[in-house]
């Protein structure tokens, strides 16, 4: 058998009855502030999906191990269940009256895009509020990531899923076993959750507002609970600690393990993290010195306050904004478009290309200078001190070529609905790097209602394609995949 | 091994360069002579003679004691050929008195020399004399690079061959050039075109200044017109459809056509980089068609397809040419000719840009790509056609394309400093690269670029050579190793 479909089954039930169980959280938040609409949309998800999901594990395996086609397989399937039920609880609370609504509010959320088609989200209730930012932290780190730990208590391996849902490449082993790193990000990711809740509260946030947005910060989504996002507090505290943990979110897991046992020198030397520190000190440097000059703030320090907050942002993909900066000139803003294409380090909650890619394409375009000059040199490309194989180096060539091709095509499309230039194309890359908000038409003061159902439909999947790094999504609709003799 | 350039070739070559540039600069002194603009012809006469001494002293003095010519040799002349015959070309426009700025006679002349439609003034008004030699430096340019980036490689021998022969994955049915011969009948063709393109235009309403300007901006895929509304002045479909022939011809690698003076159609017709970009157009004509249709912008379905033949073929085959002002068309259109501006024409031909052949590479590794990932292990190579594309091309073309959008991207920051929004930013700096000239914004439609300062002005005649010289031959000069005793390869 080509594909392993009662082993596929089996996974997909342990996720559904995974999936119900976590929807109880907004059913219980529904009850604490006595929502009839949002307990009645929870509830009628959540039971339901329990209950298939017991009779669905319940299908007896075959001895057959996993291959990556499954792993494939059981991720698209589990990321369009999820955005698919989760988009229920919108309609049936009557939030959205159409499901394109929905359902592009769904994968915003566990894509951790953060694009919303609400106008107003102050008049939503708590339960709605609190599933956006929850699908945030479900999908930071991997929707799977609850089922990965079941699964050798099932006789599963967990290895080919988690292969199949990482984000970014992975260029060396980092950490020994992927059991032990999967347990260990998770804690990593809940730890730092927490911490943030807690210097919220300390901020003045209430237990709602500081719960949801470290949830959100922490899946670099960007959802909040207000219109004018982070602004809504005006609080240089409250954006100061954000801004950290958006941070944090957008390192390298791994490094957090090599800081803990080899020591925090290691960590520095991470080449990624040395263009993550310094991408972000350079383009804050110019956007605040830009600014602080021609007058759009009246002090450096409250410019950087407002450059880096939002260059911290864009770049891990999260997606909060503390002003609204469509208002700015031209070169801060082109310098914030920059930041669409590099994306957050590899193996964290940042979406995009990821630094590590760019870094890679950096080294290849020094590379094809001396080639020049050099016809018959053979320059290696190295990352780490480890040199890159051929396959890995084509293999991120690959993706970007393709990354980019995607937001042409996007930009066409969108551009059909009847959008400007602008507006298609920073939704284009703000979809499909799961940033959120754009420029013109879905700057930070706007939101994605602008759009035609079928485009929202489209844009949902591509936000979905962008989370899963294009191929895991797109595998499934090759003809390939499905054809038994490749 | 001691740092060594062949010096005396060098300058010899930039002698030839700049003779004949002076020499060029004649039919435009006639022009403004017959004008009546005395200005313009004094300056003309000044400019020429400056340059043609130049020139020739340059060759007299310089007598190359071997015709050695190394990869460092062959950049260095390539790389600054373009910058000299742009300073050489940019004296009329400051000797007559023109312009004070030395800066927009630069940006003139380096739209002109790269094939560039752009322009810092405004064509209405330019006297006819500067036109005309817009138009020469045009048609001097188109030719350049037939004869420099196809033509160099023979007279460099087999060493020489492989500094270029990667750098364009197919060349003519898939096999590299080896002949001097086939770059004097590339000028042949180019020769042939260039005439019959004017006896075809002068059965028009045009006079023999426009027909002259307008062939010159043709077969060089530049996109020169001497009225400000562009091709609307005519209001001919025959004028429109004489233009859209001949730059798709200039667009075609001109490798092929010594070979159908030949005879040998079929491999022509096999030919899988000329297939893809005249699919690539079809699609884009008929997408751009139904999209003006569909929201009224143009009434009829002829008138649709009219405008959308002529501006679809004007952005792939990055001339420039403008009909009408595009401004208020469908985004969808204006996203489609970015696309079709960034893909470009065929290779050994005269337009600019990333060219179909290395997007046809880059589509075939993104497949690859995407099948590796089902077939970790499996062992693939690319193939366009029948040929198979070896692994140094591929990296090659890999690397082209990352830089010209890392180019792209920067460039978009710099010029953002003028204050425009994003939209206008990238598509200015886009056609910049690919040697376009139009772009969207305000003033897109006409080429104007006025509304840049001067040391932008500087810095986007910097980005057409880029892009005319496909990058690396302009980077290689700013490179530590180019300069540097090659010892190790660090």
């Amino acid at each position: 058998m080509y594909l392993n479909f009662r082993g596929v089954i089996k996974v997909t039930g342990v996720f559904y009855v995974v999936l119900g169980i976590v929807m109880l959280l907004p059913f219980l938040v529904g009850i604490i502030y006595g929502e009839k609409e949002s307990i009645y949309a929870f509830s009628l998800v959540a039971f339901p999906l329990i209950i298939s999901g017991l009779l669905l594990s319940k299908i007896k395996p075959s001895p057959v191990p996993f291959k990556n086609r499954d792993g494939f397989l059981i991720v698209c399937i589990a990321w369009l269940s999820a955005t698919l039920f989760g988009s229920l609880p919108f309609l049936i609370s009557g939030c959205c009256d159409n499901f394109p609504d929905a359902y592009l509010e769904a994968c915003s959320g566990f894509s951790t895009t953060g694009a919303t088609i609400f106008n107003d989200v102050e008049v939503l209730p708590k339960a709605i509020l609190f599933w956006r930012c929850f699908t945030h932290f479900l999908g930071g780190l991997g929707i799977l990531y609850m089922v990965i730990a079941l699964l050798p208590a099932l006789g599963f391996d967990g290895q080919t899923i988690a292969r199949s849902e990482l984000t970014g490449p992975t260029f060396s082993k980092l950490v020994p076993k992927t059991s032990t790193t999967s347990r260990l990000l998770f804690s990593i990711y809940i730890s730092l959750t927490v911490l943030e809740t807690i210097l919220l509260l300390l901020g003045g946030l209430s237990f709602f507002d500081a719960i949801t947005h470290a949830f959100s910060t922490m899946g670099t989504g960007g959802m909040s609970n207000y219109n004018d996002s982070v602004a809504h507090f005006d609080s240089i505290y409250v954006e100061v600690v954000i801004t950290v943990f958006m941070l944090l979110a957008g390192i390298n897991f791994n490094l957090y393990y090599i800081a803990a046992v080899r020591g925090p020198k290691e960590f520095f030397m991470d080449l990624e993290l040395r263009t993550y520190l310094g991408i972000i000190a350079i383009i804050t440097v110019l956007v605040s010195v830009y600014n602080a000059a021609t007058g759009m703030y009246g002090s450096l320090p409250e410019a950087i306050r407002y450059a880096l907050f939002n260059i911290v942002s864009l770049l891990t993909t999260t997606g909060f904004c503390n002003t609204n900066y469509d208002l700015w000139d031209a070169f801060p803003l082109a310098l914030f478009f920059l930041l669409y294409f590099i994306g957050g380090c590899a193996s964290s909650t940042g979406g995009g290309i990821k630094v590590s890619r760019i870094v890679v394409v950096a080294k290849l375009i020094k590379r094809g200078v001396r080639v020049r000059l050099h016809p018959n040199a053979v320059i290696k490309i190295n990352m780490n001190d480890k040199v890159l194989s051929t396959d890995t180096v084509e293999s991120v060539t690959g993706f970007i070529f393709t990354y980019l091709s995607l937001i042409f095509v996007s930009t066409i499309l969108i551009a059909a609905d009847g959008h400007d230039f602008t507006t298609s194309l920073s939704t284009a890359c703000a979809s499909i790097g799961n940033v959120g908000p754009g420029f013109n038409g879905v700057g930070p003061a706007m939101n994605y209602s602008i759009f035609s159902g079928p485009v929202k439909i489209f844009l949902s999947l591509l936000m979905l394609a962008g989370r899963l790094e294009i191929y895991t999504f797109l595998t499934i609709f090759s003809r390939r995949f499905w054809n038994p003799n490749r | 091994m001691k740092f060594t350039l062949n010096f005396k070739y060098i300058f010899r070559i930039y002698g030839y360069i700049i003779l004949l540039i002076g020499l060029a600069m004649l039919p435009a002194f006639i022009t403004s002579w017959a004008y009546n603009e005395p200005d313009i012809s004094i300056g003309f006469l000044t400019s020429g003679l400056v340059a043609t001494t130049i020139g020739a002293l340059l060759i007299i003095v310089s007598q190359p004691q071997h015709h050695n010519l190394k990869a460092r040799d062959v950049y260095m002349i390539v790389g600054l050929a373009w910058p000299i015959m742009a300073f050489f070309g940019a004296l009329p426009y400051i000797v007559s008195g023109y312009t004070e700025s030395f800066a927009s006679a630069l940006f003139e002349s380096t739209a002109g020399f790269t094939t560039t439609t752009a322009t810092a003034f405004i064509v209405e008004v330019t006297p006819k004399g500067l036109l005309m030699w817009k138009a020469i430096c045009h048609w001097l340019g188109g030719l350049a690079i037939l004869v420099f980036l196809v033509g160099f490689l023979s007279a460099l021998g087999s060493g020489g061959n492989k500094i270029f022969s990667d750098e364009f994955p197919v060349l003519t049915s898939d096999k590299p050039i080896s002949k001097f011969a086939d770059s004097k009948r590339m000028f042949y063709v180019y020769l042939f075109f260039t005439v019959t393109e004017f006896i075809f235009l002068s059965f028009s309403e045009m006079n023999l200044f426009d027909n002259l300007v307008t062939t010159m901006g043709c077969v060089s895929t530049s996109g020169l017109f001497a009225h400000s509304s562009g091709i609307a002045y005519f209001d001919s479909i025959y004028i429109e459809a004489v233009i859209i022939v001949y730059t798709i011809l200039s667009a075609i690698s001109y490798t092929l056509y010594p070979m159908i003076a030949r005879g040998r159609f079929r491999e022509v017709l096999r030919n899988s980089e000329v297939k893809t970009y005249l699919t690539i157009l079809l699609v884009a004509i008929i997408i751009v068609a139904f999209n003006l249709f569909t929201t009224g912008t143009c009434e009829t379905i002829g008138d649709s397809l009219r405008y959308a033949a002529f501006y679809s073929a004007s952005f792939a085959t990055t001339s420039g040419y403008n009909v009408v002002d595009y401004g208020s068309w469908p985004t969808m259109c204006l996203v489609t000719f970015v696309i079709l501006m960034l893909i470009g024409g065929c290779t050994a031909s005269t337009s600019g840009s990333i060219k179909v052949a290395r997007i046809m590479v880059m589509v075939k590794l993104m497949t690859q790509t995407f099948y590796k990932r089902i077939h970790p292990h499996a062992v693939m190579d690319v193939q366009i056609g029948d040929t198979h594309v070896s692994s140094q091309v591929v990296a090659r073309v890999t690397s082209f394309i990352l830089s010209f959008f890392a180019i792209i991207l920067g460039s978009s920051v710099v010029v953002s400093l003028q204050g425009f929004d994003l939209s206008t930013n990238l598509s200015v700096v886009i056609a910049m690269m690919t040697n376009t000239g139009i772009y969207l914004g305000d003033f897109g439609a006409l080429g104007y670029f006025g509304i840049f300062s001067d040391g932008l002005q500087i810095f986007l005649a910097f980005l057409m050579i880029i892009g005319r010289l496909e990058i690396f031959s302009v980077l290689i000069l700013f490179s530590p190793s180019f300069w540097h005793p090659s010892r190790t390869i660090d």
